[in-house]
């Protein structure tokens, strides 16, 4: 079974629970590859799906998405596509990066070496357009929140807390403790994709000095 | 062609249709915050929905017109003057170059669109000219209009009959200063038997497109309130950990990670823009199957005046 659960979500949304949290990406992209279905957005541990009900009433769209996900072959699916973004790691672009490699008794060479060989994908994207939240930080690494949160974080910020990255693709309020900044533009106003980094994409971080 | 802004308190901005199907990159909705307003007001002056109308929040609103216009006034309704001459709401009326349009407080409802045939131009974003305010995208500048703005207007496409158009009475949909909006159980609505869907709630001052906090006599959940990070969308009623309900506007973040007790149905969520601080809400309970039915009648009688229109 690809799902765990699907639940209803209001009166025109289903939440997909998937049995392997791995597969939200191949999930969702062979919902929307269906180009069906209004939104397919995914969290953390779900993919939710918005749907018309003047087009397809609630149960034919749960059908329509179990059908959907049978006709997909999970395992086969081709690997998400991959970015490499450069990070600067001046005090003005990293602002917190002594005090998060201190919180863990490390130089901050050594605790860049432990990010920067992890095996990093976006997980999901929210809170601002294009914000990019990071999985595949190991755990071992412990960093939290700002306990006053910045009023202006500058696009390109790369944020830690344990277990994730978090970019910021605009300028605007942050609270994550910010250890570089990268060069790449991450979001584009005028463009039809506005946003570089989708849910699933593999990120290479490499640090330029 | 164009008008110019003279007052615009407390908050007005340029509205359109919202932007859809990029949601998983984080760009949320934005558009019209009573979107059924907006699309009447585009129908009286032969406007496609996606041409951006002024949405004035609360007023008091004036503009003066540099060119001769044909415009309409729908939403929340206020007293509307044209060089001094009262005009109604929900009729295309004739503004002349030099005339200034001015409108008070509405008495009840919070949001009044003023549509102008060929549309006021904003900034698109992701085929689509509403403002989002917190990340200063697409409408004019990416923010609120302010005095001294000069807004410039499309070339209108369709030709007015010489008959004013009139919003059949069916149609317009008084406001008063209590909601109830028609809702389905959201994923963490509390299992356990409660009165919920008996009880009122008061909208305090926190209210803006983002949302609107509701006060009142809320569940107490049982579950773990950090909850993994899940899409969710306008019309999401969450619960917060203080106890008070947060209902989501169109300029909602895309994911959240806060109990979401309910669902307010696609067939009312254009209600939502017009609830102002110190309105009631109750919500009526509905299956998903009821809300389907209840949104093609809505959606039926809509289509009656305005072909192309989607709730």
């Amino acid at each position: 079974m690809i799902l765990q659960k699907i639940l209803a979500c209001g009166d025109d949304a289903y939440r997909l629970m998937p049995s392997d949290n791995h597969q939200r990406h191949a999930i969702a992209e062979a919902l929307r590859s269906k180009g069906v279905w209004s939104e397919v957005v995914v969290g953390r541990e779900s993919v939710t799906v918005q749907y018309d009900p003047c087009e397809t009433s609630p149960e034919a769209t749960r059908k329509l998405i179990l059908s959907a996900l049978d006709q997909v072959n999970l395992v086969t699916q081709k690997s998400a596509s991959s970015v490499t973004l450069r990070m600067r790691i001046d005090e003005k672009s990293a602002p917190e990066l002594v005090t998060c490699a201190e919180a863990n008794g490390l130089s901050a060479n050594e605790f860049l070496d432990r990010i920067t060989g992890s095996d990093l994908m976006v997980d999901m994207l929210g809170f601002a357009p294009g914000f990019a939240y990071v999985s595949g930080v190991g755990d071992a690494l412990v960093g939290k929140r700002l306990e006053h949160p910045r009023q202006l974080t500058h696009a390109g910020s790369v944020g830690f807390i344990q277990g994730f990255l978090g970019i910021y693709a605009l300028d605007g309020p942050g609270g994550w403790p910010i250890i570089g900044q990268v060069s790449e533009r991450l979001f584009d106003k005028t463009s039809d994709n506005p946003v570089l980094l989708a849910p699933g994409t593999r990120i290479k971080l490499e640090v330029s000095q | 062609m164009s008008l110019e802004i003279i007052q615009a308190s407390p908050q007005s901005t340029l509205q359109a249709t919202p932007r859809t199907g990029m949601r998983h990159v984080g760009i949320p909705a934005s558009g019209a915050a009573d979107p059924v307003s907006h699309a009447l007001g585009a129908r009286l002056v032969g406007n496609d929905i996606s041409c951006a109308s002024i949405e004035i929040t609360y007023g008091p609103f004036e503009a003066v017109f540099h060119c001769n216009a044909h415009i309409s006034l729908t939403g929340a309704v206020s007293e509307a003057h044209i060089n001094d001459k009262p005009v109604p709401f929900h009729e295309t009326l004739k503004v002349r170059s030099g005339e200034t349009l001015k409108l008070g407080h509405p008495t009840a409802g919070l949001r009044t669109y003023v549509s102008v045939g060929g549309g006021l131009k904003g900034e698109v974003f992701a085929s689509s000219p509403s403002t989002y305010l917190p990340a200063h995208l697409g409408g004019f500048d990416g923010r609120a209009l302010m005095s001294g703005d000069v807004l410039a207007i499309g070339e209108a496409s369709f030709h007015l009959p010489d008959e004013p158009l009139r919003t059949p009475s069916e149609l317009q949909l008084p406001f008063t200063n209590a909601f109830a909006l028609r809702a389905t159980s959201g994923p963490d609505f509390p299992d356990r038997k409660t009165d919920f869907w008996s009880r009122s709630f008061s909208a305090t001052r926190r209210a803006s497109r983002i949302g609107i906090e509701l006060d009142g006599d809320f569940p107490t959940l049982e579950l773990n309130r950090n909850l993994p990070s899940a899409g969710i969308f306008p019309g999401a009623l969450q619960l917060p950990p203080q106890g008070r309900g947060f209902l989501l506007l169109p300029d909602c973040q895309t994911t959240g990670g806060y109990p979401h007790i309910l669902q307010v149905n696609r067939s009312d969520r254009h209600l939502m823009g017009q609830i102002r601080p110190g309105d009631s809400v109750m919500f009526l309970k509905r299956t998903p199957d009821e809300a389907a039915a209840d949104l093609k009648q809505k959606q039926e009688l809509l289509l009656t005046w305005m072909p192309d229109f989607r709730l």
